[in-house]
């Protein structure tokens, strides 16, 4: 839910005289490849008559049917909420709660077509616990409890139910990164998931610097092929790589796993393009996003997951201005910013031209008889995206930090403080400015906040990372590559094994 | 929520463009307001494949008559016979509440350019 669903909740939940109160509010379905969410989208306080507070608090049917009706004609679900004054943290299900949910569970779905939720508001810290009531008969039905909570502001809140993902064990290789934040908050920071889409020089150094923190499930996406003009760019990518077409996938999935600091680390590769449903379903199982991805199509589809979804999006990028004469540098540039509702989204901050996703889709920027017949004048009309622009290993490395450190704000909230809003360090003076964007009143991808599943995704098919997977494709090579590749993967798989020996070595003592 | 080309068509409807699916096209009717055309009713059409994301983002080509020529253009032949489809990228999408409207004021823009 978003922060401000959150205190209207809050608000009517938390009572002055300290006795419980309920309500409820309406939901969308969103649906990743093995993860579903509910997403809160409207609350419905209950009206004169319809609830009774006395120490516990019930609702009647007439509420019920009310806002189910109501929800169904929206193409929502229903929630049920209710508080535990006293609560902290995760809450178990007393006996009346587990009746009242179950006995509107039946009804609310076969009103809505979608199965009630129930949840809980622990009063001491704002804790929330979630289930699904999915099927059964009458009052023989049972909870799926979720895994956890998701409050989205400009900071992540995100309780977690610590009997399906419990507490990780906390190797001696992470004692340094949890005395910056403590246990409790390294507890937390490493069970959200994160997925990295695009794995070039910005989102392979943050890949393995999220690896290295101690995250347990840490998501990789990119489809392209390591090439020769990567190598001044990619850290830890050799020659073999792009002689034996290595993927950008395989290289930062082998840096991640040796970085990694978990006890366990879940290190998922998805050799996909985010445009893809295959790759949209995937990140839809992901806590939270980091962009690193430059064309408008992709970026769009982050973009929109953003506020349809209300999954985080950390973007940002690079910007080289080089005198056109080859002299020189003019400057640099680098952003960042954190995509949800209630921040500007990346076309309303102008860092995504919505108007190029068309062109993109269609494979006309990789299009040689598009890029011939375009006009070479300064008022020419069509997009003028470049498929490899100007970047430097050496600034580069600026670029994951800012990323980074948005991530930190959105998760961590040093001093109480969220994400601060879309940043830009100028190179050139060497200041960072705070960027005053703000959402354009017809944006039509905020319109979209929490349409969850029934709104449009923008994914299709990709040709370029079709042809990218074609042409890493063993059959593709020559026998003498095919044969340099085996030994490679060899002596690959004898490093992993190795490695992985001496984390279990160091993490036994 | 009605379907993207759907959701086209009654937005050019509502604009009294005239709006009809004629095979992989949607062809509509554009009154030009400035150059070489003023006053003329100019049939033009998008791709109902580069309607799949609208109203979020906008088609980029757009099918004309072959005699609607322009001093300077990246075009490419277009399904309809005599008709060729041209690159223009619209700039600051997303500002108009009616997106129809926008695309319309965007398609006379290029009209207007019509020598």
């Amino acid at each position: 839910m978003t922060a401000e669903t959150d205190d209207a909740l809050r608000a009517h939940l938390l009572r002055p005289d300290g006795q419980e109160d309920i309500c409820l509010a309406a939901y969308r379905p969103s649906t990743g490849a093995t993860r579903r969410t509910a997403l809160l989208r409207r609350v419905h306080l209950p009206e004169s008559g319809e609830r009774q507070v006395h120490g516990n608090a019930t609702i009647t049917g007439d509420y019920v049917l009310r806002v189910a009706a109501a929800a169904a004609s929206d193409g929502d679900g229903v929630v049920l909420l209710h508080s535990h004054p006293g609560g902290r943290g995760w809450q178990p299900m007393s006996g009346p709660d587990q009746d009242t949910e179950s006995s509107y569970s039946n009804l609310v779905r076969e009103i809505t077509g979608l199965p009630l939720v129930g949840m809980t508001l622990a009063g001491r810290d704002g804790a929330w616990s979630a289930r699904h009531w999915d099927h059964g008969v009458a009052r023989d039905v049972t909870p799926a409890h979720c895994e956890n909570v998701r409050v989205l502001g400009t900071e992540l809140r995100v309780t977690w139910n610590g009997q399906l993902v419990p507490v990780p064990d906390r190797p001696p290789t992470t004692v340094r990164s949890v005395a910056s934040w403590g246990p409790i908050r390294h507890a937390d920071l490493v069970r959200r998931s994160v997925l990295v889409v695009g794995l070039g020089s910005v989102g392979l150094d943050i890949a393995l610097r999220l690896a290295a923190t101690g995250l347990t499930r840490i998501g990789l996406m990119d489809f392209d092929t390591i090439k020769p003009h990567n190598l001044d760019r990619l850290i830890g990518a050799t020659a073999t790589d792009s002689w034996l077409r290595h993927s950008k996938l395989n290289l930062a999935h082998r840096l991640a796993t040796e970085n990694a600091t978990a006890a366990v680390p879940v290190i998922d590769s998805f050799d996909l393009s985010i445009c893809e449903p295959d790759g949209l379903a995937a990140a839809l199982d992901f806590d939270q996003i980091i962009c690193c991805v430059d064309r408008p199509w992709p970026r769009a589809v982050l973009n929109l997951l953003a506020y349809r979804d209300y999954i985080p999006v950390i973007d940002g990028g690079i910007a080289i201005d080089a005198f056109t004469d080859g002299s020189g540098m003019r400057n640099a540039t680098w952003r960042s910013h954190v995509l949800h509702p209630g921040r500007p989204c990346m076309s309303c901050n102008g860092q995504l031209d919505l108007g190029a996703v068309a062109a993109d889709q269609s494979g006309a920027l990789d299009d040689p008889a598009y890029i011939a017949g375009k006009p070479h004048l300064p008022d020419a009309t069509g997009p003028d995206d470049t498929p490899e622009s100007a970047n430097v290993t050496v600034l580069s490395a600026s670029a994951a930090a800012s990323l980074l450190a948005q991530y930190v704000s959105l998760n961590v909230a040093p001093g109480g403080l969220g994400e601060p809003g879309p940043l830009q360090y100028l190179l050139s003076t060497h200041t960072l400015d705070h960027i005053s964007a703000t959402s354009r009143p017809a944006c039509p991808v905020e319109a979209l906040t929490g349409q969850g599943d029934q709104a449009i995704r923008m994914t299709g098919a990709h040709p370029q990372a079709q042809h990218e997977r074609q042409y890493r494709a063993s059959r593709s090579l020559g026998f003498g590559t095919r044969r340099a590749r085996d030994l490679d993967t060899a002596l690959s798989w004898t490093r992993a094994r190795l490695v992985a020996f001496a984390k279990r070595r160091l993490n036994s003592r | 929520m009605s379907d993207p080309v759907t959701q086209f068509i009654a937005g050019l409807d509502s604009l009294a463009a005239a709006p009809g699916r004629r095979g992989a096209l949607i062809v509509y009717q554009v009154d030009v307001l400035a150059g070489r055309h003023a006053g003329q009713a100019i049939e033009t059409a998008v791709e109902t494949g580069e309607l799949v994301n609208w109203p979020v983002a906008p088609p980029h080509w757009i099918h004309l008559p072959a005699t609607v020529i322009f001093a300077r253009t990246n075009c490419q032949p277009s399904p309809v016979a005599g008709w060729l489809r041209h690159s223009r990228q619209i700039a600051g999408w997303g500002t108009d509440p009616n997106p129809a409207q926008a695309w319309l004021a965007h398609v006379r823009g290029v009209l207007a350019l019509a020598q």
